[in-house]
C-alpha cells in the first residue's frame, strides 16, 4: 500500500495505532484538554471573581477590585447564609432518605412479581425525565393557593383549612416543595434498586431457604451487603443533586415565603442576579463547591471500600 | 366600503403630507439613514410592551427600522438588561427602565444622556410636545436635573375596589381612612368564595411596593430628608401591624402572590378589592380574562394623611452599549407619541400624556383614568437610590415573614433598619 | 403458592398507585392546555370543559415559540454530538488501557459532572460577556458540554468494558490495526451503549434551564427559559405554559419509550446494569 492513497482518516489510523502509548493518550487528551477548558479555567476564574468586590450595579470606580478574603469573612458572618445552609442539608438529607426507604421498600415488594410492559415502564420514568422546571411550573399550578389541584383536594379531604395554602406559610412551604423532588426521583430509586436486586445471585438465597432463615434476617445479612454497593451510588447521585437543588425551587417560591425554602442555590443566584454582587455570590458559590467536594470524597471513599470488599 | 375606506386614507396620507411639509419633518425623513437597521427593544411584560409590539409593523413600514421585542417579567428583566449593559455587549438599543433603577444605572454610566437626542433637529418630531407628559412622569426619568428618557408606563397603585361587590354587602365604598379600609375587608370576607382583599405578599419587590402605600398610608416614612432610618418608629410598627392584620381577610395563598395574581383574583371576582397597580385597568375590562368587567372602580390607597397612590413607571431609554442610538431614539419617541398612547387605550396600555388622559370618551370607559389626575399629585414615591436594590432584599425578606407569620412585626423592623442605615452609611449619604 | 400471589397483588396495586400519581400531574398539564383562560381559572378545578386549541396557536403566533425549539433542537444535538466524538475516544482509552493516575483522571472527570451549575454560571457569564458570546448557541453548546462530556466518558466506559478484549485481540491478529480494531469492531458492536448515551445527552440538554437562562437573552433562547418566561408580570399565562410545556416533553417521552433498557444505566453513570 502507497501512502499516497490514503485517506487523511486512514493516516490518522496508521499513525494513531503505531504505539500504544500514543494510541491511549491521543485518545483521552481531548477529553482532558476541553474539560480542563471548560471547567478548570472558569473555577479559577470564579475563583478570582469570589476575591473580589465586582459588582454589576455599581460603577467600575467606586469598587475597590481585589479584596482578599473579606467576602468570604462577610458571608460566615450572615445569618441568611447559615440559614440558607440549614436548609439545604435540611432539604437533602429529609429527600435523600424518604425517597431512599420509600425506594426500598418498593423495590422489595415489586422483586420478581411483576415485569412491567415498555410503556408501564416508560411512565414510571416519567417525572424523572421531564425538564426540572417544567415539573417546578406544573407544581407550582397544582399547588396554587386558589384554583390549584392539589390544594383542593387536600381541601376537600380536610388536611389543608381554607385559611392556608401549600406554600404560602413558612411551616408547609419546605415540605411542600420537598413533596415535588420525593415525587420526581422516588421512581428512580425504584428501578435503580430493583434491577440491583434482580442482579444479586441467586446461591446465598437458595442456602439460606435451605437453614430456614427468617426473611428479616436473610434481608440483613444476604440483601443488604449484597446490594450496598448498588446502595452508595444511588446515594452518591440523589445526594449530589439535592444539595445542588435550584430550577423547581426557582420555580415553585424563589427562596420564599421568608426564608423557609432559601436553599444554596437559590441564595447564589439571588445574590449574583437580583443583587448583582458577583463577588459575593463566586464566594458563596465556592463554600457550595467546598461541600460538594468533602462529601463527595467521603461517599468515593465509602464505595471504593465497598467495592474491594465484596 | 372599499371606496370609502381608500378616501379616508387618502385623507389621512394628505393631511399627514401636509404636516410634514409644514414642519419640514417627518419619520420617514429622519430615519432615512437608519433604514435596515435592527433594534433590540427589551421591555417589561406590560401592557403598553404589548400594544407597542402590536402597532410596531406601521413603525418598520415607515421607518425600514427593524424591531424585535423581547418581554422580561419585572426582576428577568433587570437580569438579562443589566448583564447586557455591564458586559457592554450592545444587544438592547431600547430599554424600559422602572424609575426606582435611575441611580443606579446612570451612576454606573450604562443610561445615555436623553438631551443631545432630544435637541437634534435632525430627529426630534417638532409636533412631539414633551410638555403633554405628566410632570411627574418626568420627574421619574430625571437624574440630576437631567433626562434620561421619555416616560413610557405610568403605573400608580391605587385601591381597586369591585363596585358590584361591594354594593352587594351594602359596603360603601371606596374606604378613605385605614379604619374603614379594615372595616370593609372585614365585612366583605366570605370565604373560601369571597375574601375581602388580595395582597402582594410574596417575598418579592411587589410585598414592599404594598407595604410602602400602607407606611405611607399611617403617616410613616423609610427614612426621612436626613437619611435617617424611621420605618421602625411607631407609626412603621402601626402600619405594618395593619399590614399583617389584612393577611385575616386575603386569601391564604397571597404570602405567595405578586401583582400578576392579585389581577388574575380580581378579574374572577374573588377578591373584593386590592392594590393594584393602574396599568391593569384594561384588563379588568377585558371579556376574554374577566368576569367582572364594568364592575372596578379606582382611589387612591385610604390614608390617615394625604391620600397615597404609589407612583412606579417606567420610561424608555438607550443604553451607553447600544450601537444603534439614534434608531433607537426615533423608536422610543414613536412608541410614546401622542397617537400611538391615544390608539393604546383601547388594547389596555397605560399612557403617560395628560391630553391621552382628558379624552372624554375614555374616562367614560375606564374609570380608572379620572383617578390618575388626583393620584399624580398626591404620588408617593419609592427611593431610586443605587442602594434601593439591597433594601428591597431586605425588606421583601422582614415584611413576607411577618405576614407569613414567621416573625413578630416590631423584630422584623427592628432587623431592618440597621440594615438600611448600614446601605446608607456605605452609599456616603450621611 | 397463595402467599406468592398475594405478592403479586399487592405489587400489583403499589404500581397502579406509581403510574396514578406519575401520571396525574401530567394528565392535568395537557387538560390545561386545551383550556380557556375563563376555565383555567375556575374554583373548583373543571374536568369537563369545551377543549380549545388557542393556547397552542397563541404559544407560536404571539409567544414566537418555533425559533426557540429551533435552539434547543440545534444546541442539544450539537453538544451530544462534540462530547459524543470526544468523550467516546477518551471512555475507550480509560476502559482498555492502565494509565499514569487514571484513578485520578476518571475520579477528576467524575466530579465535574457533580460541580453544581450554580457555580460555573457565575463565571461563564462574565467571560461570555466579556468575549462577545453572550446569546449566542455556540456558548450553551460549550457550556453543556461540561456536564455532557463527563457524562459520555463515564458511561461509555462501562459499556465498552463489558465488550471482551479478546475481540480486538483476535481483530488485531487479522491484520487490523489498534485504531481499526476500536474503529470497525468495538464501536459497531458498542452501538446500542452510543445510541442510549447520545439520547440522555440530548435530554439533559433539551431539559436544561440555569444556564439557559443566564447565558441568553433572544437569539439563542431555549424552550425552558421561554416556558418560564410566560410567568409575566401582567398574569401567569398558564395555558400556554402547558401548551409549550407538552409539546417540550413529547420528544424526551418518545426517546425514552426507544430505549428505556438502558435509562436506568444512563442515569447511574453506567454504575447499575439495569
Amino acid at each position: 500500500m502507497s501512502g499516497r492513497h490514503l485517506s487523511l482518516f486512514q493516516r490518522f489510523g496508521f499513525w494513531i495505532s503505531s504505539s500504544e502509548n500514543k494510541f491511549k493518550w491521543s485518545l483521552l487528551l481531548p477529553t482532558l484538554i476541553l474539560l480542563a477548558l471548560i471547567t478548570v479555567y472558569p473555577t479559577i476564574y470564579a475563583f478570582n471573581l469570589a476575591l473580589s468586590d465586582y459588582n454589576l450595579a455599581r460603577s467600575a470606580d467606586s469598587l475597590q477590585g481585589y479584596i482578599g478574603l473579606q467576602n468570604f469573612r462577610e458571608i460566615l458572618k450572615d445569618p441568611s447564609f447559615w440559614s440558607s445552609l440549614k436548609t439545604t442539608i435540611f432539604f437533602t438529607v429529609v429527600v435523600v432518605s424518604i425517597e431512599f426507604f420509600l425506594g426500598l421498600a418498593i423495590a422489595l415488594i415489586l422483586q420478581g412479581t411483576v415485569t412491567g410492559s415498555k410503556i408501564v415502564r416508560t411512565i414510571i420514568l416519567l417525572p424523572m425525565i421531564m425538564a426540572p422546571i417544567v415539573v417546578g411550573l406544573i407544581w407550582t399550578y397544582l399547588y396554587q393557593s386558589e384554583f390549584g389541584l392539589v390544594t383542593f383536594i387536600l381541601r376537600k379531604i380536610h388536611i389543608m383549612s381554607y385559611e392556608s395554602a401549600p406554600l404560602a406559610r413558612v411551616g408547609t412551604a419546605l415540605p411542600s416543595l420537598m413533596f415535588v423532588d420525593i415525587w420526581q426521583w422516588t421512581p428512580f430509586l425504584i428501578m435503580v434498586l430493583l434491577a440491583g436486586l434482580e442482579a444479586l445471585p441467586t446461591a446465598p438465597y437458595e442456602a439460606a431457604r435451605i437453614d430456614k432463615a427468617s426473611p428479616f434476617l436473610v434481608f440483613r445479612k444476604i440483601t443488604l451487603p449484597l446490594l450496598k454497593p448498588v446502595i452508595l451510588i444511588v446515594l452518591v447521585l440523589r445526594i449530589m443533586d439535592a444539595i445542588r437543588v435550584f430550577d423547581i425551587v426557582y420555580a415553585l417560591t424563589e427562596g420564599g415565603p421568608g426564608e423557609a425554602t432559601d436553599v444554596l442555590s437559590m441564595f447564589i443566584y439571588r445574590s449574583a442576579f437580583y443583587l448583582w454582587g458577583i463577588g459575593k455570590a463566586s464566594a458563596i458559590s465556592f463554600i457550595l463547591l467546598y461541600i460538594i467536594m468533602i462529601v463527595s470524597v467521603i461517599l468515593v471513599n465509602l464505595l471504593s471500600r465497598t467495592k474491594e470488599t465484596v | 366600503m372599499f371606496r370609502k375606506n381608500m378616501v379616508w386614507l387618502l385623507v389621512v396620507m394628505l393631511v399627514l403630507a401636509l404636516a410634514s411639509v409644514a414642519y419640514g419633518w417627518s419619520l420617514e425623513e429622519a430615519a432615512k439613514q437608519y433604514a435596515g437597521v435592527t433594534i433590540r427593544f427589551i421591555t417589561e411584560t406590560t401592557p403598553p410592551s404589548y400594544w407597542v409590539e402590536e402597532a410596531l409593523p406601521e413603525f418598520e413600514k415607515v421607518t425600514g427600522i427593524k424591531v424585535i421585542v423581547e418581554r422580561q417579567a419585572h426582576p428577568h428583566l433587570e437580569e438579562k438588561a443589566l448583564m447586557d449593559f455591564a458586559s457592554k455587549t450592545g444587544i438592547y438599543d431600547v430599554f424600559n427602565m422602572d424609575y426606582s433603577w435611575t441611580g443606579k444605572y446612570v451612576k454606573a454610566g450604562y443610561i445615555e444622556p436623553f438631551e443631545q437626542y432630544m435637541n437634534n433637529p435632525k430627529l426630534v418630531d417638532p409636533n412631539n410636545g414633551l410638555k403633554d407628559f405628566y410632570p411627574l412622569m418626568w420627574q421619574g426619568t430625571m437624574w440630576d436635573g437631567k433626562a434620561y428618557g421619555y416616560p413610557f408606563d405610568s403605573v400608580i397603585q391605587y385601591l381597586f375596589w369591585n363596585k358590584t361587590i361591594f354594593d352587594k354587602y351594602g359596603v360603601a365604598g371606596p374606604p378613605k381612612t385605614p379604619d374603614e379600609w379594615m372595616s370593609s375587608m372585614e365585612k366583605l370576607n366570605h370565604p373560601p368564595d369571597l375574601y375581602g382583599t388580595g395582597m402582594m405578599a410574596k417575598r418579592h419587590l411587589s410585598v414592599v411596593c404594598e407595604w410602602l402605600c400602607v407606611l405611607w398610608a399611617f403617616k410613616g416614612q423609610l427614612y426621612d430628608d436626613k437619611y435617617s432610618v424611621m420605618l421602625n418608629d411607631e407609626n412603621g410598627i402601626k402600619a405594618t401591624e395593619f399590614y399583617k392584620k389584612m393577611t385575616k381577610f386575603a386569601p391564604p395563598g397571597v404570602t405567595t402572590w405578586t401583582w400578576d395574581d392579585v389581577s388574575t383574583a380580581l378579574q374572577q371576582g374573588t377578591i373584593a378589592q386590592s392594590v393594584q397597580w393602574d396599568e391593569n385597568y384594561g384588563s379588568m375590562e377585558n371579556p376574554e380574562e374577566s368576569k367582572i368587567v364594568g364592575q372596578m372602580r379606582y382611589a387612591p390607597v385610604p390614608s390617615f394623611g394625604d391620600p397615597v397612590s404609589h407612583y412606579g413607571g417606567s420610561s424608555l431609554c438607550v443604553p451607553t452599549s447600544s450601537k444603534n442610538k439614534e434608531a433607537a431614539f426615533l423608536f422610543i419617541q414613536w412608541a410614546t407619541s401622542q397617537d400611538i398612547q391615544k390608539r393604546g387605550v383601547g388594547k389596555g396600555s397605560s399612557p403617560t400624556r395628560v391630553s391621552v388622559y382628558e379624552v372624554q370618551e375614555f374616562r367614560d370607559k375606564f374609570p380608572s383614568f379620572s383617578a390618575t389626575d388626583t393620584a399624580a399629585a398626591t404620588t408617593g414615591w419609592r427611593p431610586r437610590i443605587p442602594e434601593w436594590d439591597d433594601m428591597v432584599e431586605i425588606l421583601a425578606l422582614e415584611i413576607n415573614s411577618v405576614v407569613a407569620g414567621a416573625k413578630d412585626v416590631k423584630a422584623a423592623l427592628d432587623d431592618s433598619a440597621p440594615k438600611i442605615d448600614a446601605l446608607l452609611k456605605k452609599g456616603g449619604y450621611k | 403458592m397463595e402467599n406468592n400471589r398475594k405478592k403479586v397483588v399487592i405489587a400489583i396495586i403499589i404500581i397502579g398507585i406509581i403510574l396514578f400519581v406519575n401520571i396525574l400531574p401530567f394528565l392535568w398539564l395537557i387538560l390545561t392546555s386545551l383550556k380557556t383562560r375563563l376555565d383555567i381559572f375556575a374554583i373548583p378545578p373543571k374536568f369537563i370543559f369545551h377543549s380549545t386549541w388557542k393556547n397552542f396557536i397563541s404559544a407560536f403566533t404571539k409567544r414566537n415559540f418555533l425559533p426557540m425549539f429551533y435552539n434547543s433542537l440545534i444546541i442539544s444535538a450539537c453538544t451530544t454530538f462534540l462530547s459524543l466524538a470526544v468523550g467516546t475516544l477518551g471512555a475507550y482509552s480509560l476502559a482498555r488501557f492502565k494509565l499514569f493516575g487514571d484513578k485520578h483522571i476518571s475520579f477528576w472527570i467524575l466530579s465535574t459532572r457533580m460541580f453544581p451549575p450554580i457555580v460555573l454560571v457565575i463565571p461563564f457569564f462574565i467571560m461570555a460577556t466579556r468575549w462577545g458570546l453572550h446569546d449566542s448557541r455556540l456558548l450553551l453548546v460549550i457550556v453543556y458540554t461540561t456536564f455532557n462530556l463527563p457524562f459520555v466518558v463515564w458511561i461509555m466506559r462501562s459499556f465498552f468494558e463489558d465488550i471482551p478484549y479478546d475481540l480486538e485481540k483476535a481483530a488485531m491478529v487479522d491484520g487490523y490495526s489498534r485504531w481499526d480494531a476500536f474503529w470497525k469492531v468495538v464501536l459497531p458492536l458498542s452501538a446500542p451503549g452510543l445510541v442510549t448515551t447520545a439520547i440522555l445527552c440530548f435530554i439533559f440538554s433539551w431539559n436544561e434551564f440555569l444556564f439557559a437562562n443566564v447565558l441568553t437573552a433572544a437569539m439563542a433562547k431555549t424552550v425552558p427559559v421561554g416556558i418560564r418566561g410566560l410567568v409575566t408580570s401582567r398574569a401567569v399565562e398558564w395555558g400556554e405554559i402547558a401548551a409549550v410545556a407538552s409539546l417540550q416533553v413529547i420528544p424526551v417521552l418518545i426517546f425514552t419509550f426507544a430505549v428505556q433498557k438502558y435509562i436506568i444505566r444512563g442515569l447511574t453513570l453506567g454504575a447499575v446494569k439495569g
